[in-house]
């Protein structure tokens, strides 16, 4: 049985459609592409897995469970997670933190222990935050930990938001462009993180425009166009089709 | 029923509707809810006290030239103190700060004892059986004037359209061409204008104090919750509500009416939070 | 590391010498306006508390001293109908303060955006004061309820609230002191990190999982009830009620004590904006009429450009400043 399934997801806004019956299916441990010109309803699909937007007409299937239109938490719970493409975080505290306080999912003592300071709410704070640090870590953003989130560089800050998505435990992790803006040392950085995470058993799709990444790193593509899928399969032979390329005329 | 009811809550829904239709107007199209917006409504009618009640002005020209002082007080406020901060959380609680001031320089130059500005429509005319007051129908005669030639204006005009654009939507508005910052400012004389008019208005028919403008304010706030908080046309609908259940419920449940109306609100935002007229953000 | 300190104490040296300091000050100073002054500078120590705990959560609640009135209002009638004691009285203002707050926060809180609850609380404390004009068989209208001062026996020792002010100062001072730590110690445990990754970052922290109505319910609920325990007491203390007590203006007034002593601070900037406005606004308010107004408005607007923490944040912002003057005038004189 697929991980996710995309059952004729439709997403209008008043009259436009953003999307127009996307069918998909993910399996665990795909790394999914998703790529596409600009305006095709790449982040689109992404809210409407993670619940930011409700589906006009369709299925989100999760594991087998129908999740369309449940709030976002109660998806991030089930196991998707997600991270922007305007990177938000959170601007009022340092790096570490920010990863610390996307641990919320690992919680696991009530607000009353916490209240008192109970040892088994100790432990587990401690607990916490020795796993933030592990990830902050995996990330090569340990040399920031103790600098304010939204101090950081650009590329730092994009790396901040996906180490945050880890944090919750995901299954499946949406990555709303990962490389935007980055250098090709930071590329790298990244890409090796995404691997790491991969091998810690999560799945995940991504949008990205940065073709030649996608194509190292991914193991199937999906190509968007003006809210159709117009392509999915083996990224190098997806890459050859005319129909992709003529999408894609005048982009890079 | 007597038939004075009637007027009044017409009289009464004007009043909510012109500043239902200022703070609408600041919310759709800069997002920040001016909680200073009934220190307008106050100002203006001081403005009116001491332009026709103590220097002898004609009425309509105090009315306009509060409206004008007032509309330009808040084209520099918005230029000088909103703007800089940026942050809509933070403008709020600036909002909150000028209308303190207000409330003092107002106190401090003018003393808190309420004031009183003589109508200039005295007397009743009869209507059959009826005795109606003339200054009642004259406000609502000005107010709906008002809101018709603010429709004409937003609708019709070249300048409304840009209004109504950079309401939808603000940084599409700027690729087509219109300062968006340069409507933020128009709007903003616009919305304040409104607010000291209605203020200017209702002058003669209640009386003039520096607290004045916190009721109008609430009221205001809630027709915009009950019609839609980006709709200019749910203002209108929300102070009517309002305004009726004000007096014409008021009539057969006293206060207990300003209950409903509170209920109204809660139970819009429970079943329909964006409002009669508003659009679902999801 | 500051925010990892799950179990810190405060510097207990600090607090005890505070706490004497503070509980020696009216037996030493028997200034009786002084002391006056200071035990509304409590009642509003404990509003400000409040108002800050809710605005911490990323609400602003325009309305507060609606709970303030509900809270005195019930704690009179259960007093003069019911012959409820003293403390008893208190404690029911505030539980009736709290089922209402929570009953108007799991409707209100739920709707995403700033402002749907400030104008749903300020329009609760509208409706509160209309209530409280016009419902005149059971709060007497505009005459109010007078509420006679309580008489304690406490062994022995017999404690006539009417002949001196003094067990006020001490009462206000222990329930300020008592909610401070309620308050200190729920902003450093989960519940404060929770409502403060919703007040920063709303959308993100609904993607990694958590849904914040149950807190800010939570928060707002007990908000309310100490609000409520800080109207019952002024009741007491004025040994009166009625609906000039408790206006919208208050509410923005504790606003207006939290921005200007720190907004990002959860006991500290809520206590000293309190004490510092009541202190100041009282004098103003005797002088010349208008004039507080005026002025904490014009220092609102400042402190929002100037150090939109509050005072609090003047022991970070001062140092730097003062280095700040320093280099220029180094720079000046090597030329």
């Amino acid at each position: 049985m697929a991980l996710l399934e995309l059952k004729n997801i439709k997403k209008a806004f008043g009259n436009v459609m953003a999307l127009e019956g996307i069918d998909l299916e993910v399996n665990k441990g795909e790394i999914v592409g998703i790529v596409g010109p600009n305006g095709s309803g790449k982040t689109t699909l992404l809210h409407v897995i993670s619940g930011y937007y409700h589906p006009t007409e369709g299925q989100v299937i999760y594991k087998g469970e129908n999740i369309s239109g449940l709030r976002p938490d109660k998806i991030a719970k089930k196991g998707i997670v997600r991270t922007f493409q305007q990177n938000i975080v959170y601007w009022d505290t340092v790096t570490l933190e920010n990863v610390f306080r996307a641990c919320y999912l690992s919680d696991k003592t009530n607000l009353w222990q916490s209240f008192w300071g109970t040892k088994p709410y100790v432990q587990e704070e401690m607990a916490k935050l020795a796993k933030a640090q592990d990830i902050v870590s995996t990330f090569g953003l340990s040399d920031y930990s103790m600098a304010m989130a939204v101090g950081l560089p650009h590329g730092k800050q994009r790396t901040l938001g996906m180490a945050m998505a880890l944090a919750a435990d995901p299954e499946i992790l949406l990555i709303d462009e990962p490389l935007a803006g980055m250098d090709a040392g930071e590329v790298e950085i990244v890409l090796n993180s995404i691997r790491k995470i991969v091998d810690k058993g999560v799945t995940i799709m991504l949008i990205e425009h940065n073709i030649k990444s996608v194509m190292s790193i991914c193991s199937r593509l999906i190509v968007l166009d003006f809210g159709h899928k117009i392509a999915d399969g083996k990224p190098v032979e997806v890459m050859k089709r005319k129909d992709v390329i003529e999408a894609y005329l005048g982009v890079e | 029923m007597p038939p004075a009811i009637l007027i009044d809550s017409l009289v009464l829904s004007s009043m909510y509707i012109l500043m239902a239709l200022g703070l609408v107007l600041l919310f759709s199209i800069m997002g920040i809810l001016n909680f200073a917006h009934g220190q307008f409504y106050m100002l203006g009618a001081y403005i009116v006290y001491y332009g026709f009640q103590q220097a002898g002005i004609n009425f309509f020209v105090s009315l306009v030239a509060a409206a004008v002082v007032i509309g330009l007080l808040g084209l520099a406020l918005e230029k000088y103190i909103m703007r800089p901060i940026g942050q809509p959380l933070q403008i709020v609680v600036v909002t909150i700060g000028l209308s303190s001031v207000f409330e003092g320089v107002i106190t401090l130059i003018a003393g808190p004892a309420p004031k009183s500005v003589t109508t200039s429509f005295p007397g009743t005319f009869t209507l059959g059986s009826v005795s109606i007051s003339n200054e009642r129908v004259a406000t609502v005669v000005i107010a709906v004037l008002l809101i018709v030639a603010l429709y004409t204006f937003v609708q019709k005009t070249k300048l409304g359209l840009a209004l109504r654009a950079a309401a939808q939507q603000p940084t599409a508005a700027g690729l087509f061409g219109i300062r968006v910052a340069r409507v933020s400012s128009l709007v903003m004389g616009i919305g304040c204008g409104l607010a000291a008019l209605a203020g200017g208005i209702m002058a003669p028919m209640f009386y003039v104090d520096p607290w004045i403008g916190a009721t109008p304010m609430v009221w205001a706030l809630l027709a915009i919750v009950i019609g839609g908080m980006g709709s200019l046309g749910g203002a209108v609908v929300g102070g009517l509500i309002l305004g009726i259940t004000g007096s014409i419920v008021a009539y057969y449940i006293g206060f207990w009416s300003q209950l409903l109306s509170f209920g109204l609100v809660i139970a819009i935002l429970l079943l329909r939070p964006e409002g009669l007229f508003g659009i679902s953000e999801k | 590391m500051e925010f990892a300190k799950f179990k810190s104490k405060l510097p207990l040296i600090l607090l005890i010498a505070f706490i004497i300091i503070v509980i020696a000050f009216p037996l030493v100073i028997r200034d009786r306006f002084v002391l006056s002054i200071l035990i509304e500078c409590g009642v509003y120590a404990l509003f400000a508390l409040a108002f800050a705990a809710v605005f911490r959560s990323g609400q602003l609640s325009l309305g507060q001293a609606g709970f303030m009135a509900i809270g005195g209002y019930v704690a009179a009638l259960v007093a003069t109908k019911a012959g409820f004691p003293f403390w008893l009285a208190m404690l029911v203002g505030g539980l009736s303060a709290a089922v209402i707050a929570f009953l108007i926060g799991v409707v209100v809180l739920r709707i995403k955006g700033l402002f749907y609850f400030s104008i749903a609380t300020l329009a609760l404390g509208e409706i509160i004061t209309i209530i409280a004009k016009n419902w005149d068989s059971v709060t007497s209208g505009m005459t109010g309820i007078a509420v006679s001062a309580p008489v304690v026996n406490i062994g022995s020792i017999v404690i006539n609230f009417a002949t001196t002010k003094l067990p006020y100062y001490y009462i206000v001072l222990a329930l300020v002191i008592l909610f401070a730590l309620v308050f200190w110690r729920i902003d450093r445990s989960r519940l404060g990190r929770i409502v403060r990754s919703q007040a920063v970052a709303p959308v993100i922290s609904e993607h990694l999982g958590i849904y914040l109505m149950k807190y800010k319910v939570i928060i707002f609920t007990l908000a309310a009830f100490v609000t409520g325990i800080a109207g019952a007491f002024y009741v007491y203390y004025l040994s009166w009620v009625g609906p000039p007590l408790f206006s919208g203006a208050q509410s923005m007034g504790a606003l207006m004590m939290c921005v200007i002593g720190g907004l990002w601070s959860p006991v500290a900037g809520p206590i000293i904006g309190a004490v510092l406005l009541t202190y100041l606004g009282t004098l103003m308010q005797i002088h010349l009429e208008g004039l507080r107004p005026l002025v904490f408005g014009v220092m609102v607007i400042l402190f929002l450009f100037v150090l939109p923490n509050g005072l609090v944040e003047l022991q970070v912002k001062l140092p730097l400043w003062i280095k700040g003057l320093f280099k220029n005038k180094s720079a000046v004189a090597k030329q």
